[in-house]
């Protein structure tokens, strides 16, 4: 079976849903497309394919349309779809799923939202705590964007918003072990 | 007097100075103490939880260990970081979970620490208590409370005081003698760390706020989160430039109560919110 796309056709997986609802612990089969997720997500209006339409690429087993939706990573987690899905799937959770299998798959690209992610949990480890300044400008060079908020960045560090000093935990070395390990659930 | 650990999260070191400063003013003048959380570590907040005990739940809960030695419970002004503490507040209630999460951070999270948001501990003071140390009653001034999202969803979290979390601004800044209008964007999100990956997707949606909240008469905005206080502030189109100043509710309490240092704390707005305030005398 495939679908037919603006990319092209793609064939479906029919397994891709039941590997979402497990890794996103959603029940992304329950959804009929009431479409309250899409009327109250603020990025909604902004894409092609909305929160609701990305779960009907999960249901149909469309992987790589669901994978590529702009959407996952434009997902703020506002919540304003899980509190009023009928169903109470969390959609922000979906769409961590949807980000994390497309890391693995290797379809997110050089995703600013990724890098930042990365960028962020890199500073996490190393210090315990984010420096704001520092967070931007290791995120700058890491998406190479260098003049795009030079203003605002001067007249935020001018306003005393960006102080050089960092901050950080007594031992990052705590952290980083705490990042880096699993736990399992004690019964 | 009440006594709080207070974790002030990332942000307030920096970009949310003046919600950190007006904060604890604030809270010096009502009687409440604060103690700083030694040692406190960044919440996580694009880790998300689904409750078993990976690193998105034992990031937050390292603060709640910390905070259970202290005998207090833990007040957080950021919205963000308050929502991520709470979900980890609530993972840590289940027994299996705690216990890994203990194991994994070689800390005993018990007891398990109440975590109360800067809002809601303010609020809970009660409006009277408040109004009657305001020195400088906020009349006529027409604020939109502006909530955003993590502080109001999803309600099993985050709210308090059966559905207030809803209403605590807007009731904070009658209790000081503003006049919050009635908008219909005070719950949507202000588009978080799209900020700094699609700013113009933050504008789209930082304009839209505005854009409502000019519609309903505000001459300014209140909010409680530095993330959403700084894309009001920096991620709006020039159509806006020099309007609706984005006010923390702690600074417009303290302006009310007649604290010091209230113009340092203007001085760091982007928005200079000063024209906003000249009908009103400003102490120190």
């Amino acid at each position: 079976m495939y679908l037919v796309t603006p990319g092209g056709k793609e064939t479906l997986d029919p397994g891709f849903w039941r590997e979402v609802r497990h890794k996103s612990g959603q029940p992304v089969e329950l959804c009929y497309h009431c479409q309250m997720c899409q009327a109250g997500c603020p990025l909604a209006p902004l894409v092609p394919v909305g929160p609701n339409r990305v779960l009907r690429l999960v249901q149909f087993g469309a992987r790589r349309s669901a994978l590529t939706a702009e959407m996952i990573w434009l997902c703020t987690t506002c919540e304003a779809c899980s509190v009023t899905c009928p169903n109470g799937i969390k959609l922000p959770r979906v769409m961590e799923a949807l980000r994390e299998l497309a890391m693995a798959a290797g379809l997110a690209g050089d995703r600013a939202e990724a890098v930042f992610r990365r960028v962020f949990h890199e500073i996490i480890a190393a210090r315990g705590r984010i420096s704001e300044l520092f967070l931007m400008l290791h995120y700058k060079l890491a998406v190479r964007d260098f003049f795009r908020d030079v203003g605002l960045g001067w007249r935020l560090f001018r306003h005393g918003k960006l102080p050089l000093k960092r901050h950080g935990v007594e031992d990052p070395r705590e952290i980083r072990r705490i990042l880096r390990e699993r736990a399992e659930v004690l019964e | 007097m009440r006594s709080f650990s207070y974790y002030p999260g990332c942000c307030l070191k920096g970009t949310g100075w003046e919600y950190d400063r007006s904060l604890r003013a604030v809270c010096a003048a009502l009687g409440i103490g604060l103690v700083e959380l030694p040692d406190w570590n960044c919440c996580g907040p694009l880790l998300s939880s689904d409750g078993t005990a990976g690193p998105a739940v034992a990031l937050p809960a390292r603060n709640l260990a910390l905070a259970a030695r202290t005998g207090a419970a833990l007040m957080v002004p950021c919205a963000g970081c308050y929502k991520r503490l709470r979900e980890a507040e609530r993972a840590l209630r289940n027994d299996g979970v705690r216990r890994a999460v203990e194991k994994l951070l070689r800390l005993p999270c018990d007891p398990l620490v109440e975590v109360r948001s800067a809002v809601e501990v303010l609020w809970s003071l009660g409006p009277q208590e408040i109004a009657r140390r305001v020195r400088q009653p906020l009349h006529g001034l027409r604020v939109a409370c502006y909530y955003g999202c993590r502080m109001m969803r999803p309600p099993e979290l985050v709210a308090f005081a059966g559905g207030k979390h809803q209403v605590a601004l807007d009731e904070l800044m009658v209790a000081v003698g503003a006049e919050p209008i009635t908008w219909p964007y005070k719950a949507e999100c202000c588009g978080a760390a799209l900020a700094s990956t699609r700013p113009g997707l933050a504008q789209a949606l930082v304009d839209r706020l505005l854009a409502a909240a000019q519609k309903a008469g505000a001459e300014a905005l209140v909010t409680a989160c530095s993330l959403c206080h700084g894309n009001l502030e920096w991620r709006r189109g020039r159509a806006y430039r020099g309007k609706l100043p984005v006010f923390y509710f702690t600074e417009l309490l303290g302006f009310a109560l007649g604290l010091d240092g209230t113009r340092q704390w203007l001085r760091r707005h982007l928005v200079d919110p000063l024209p906003v305030l000249h009908r009103f005398h400003l102490t120190g």
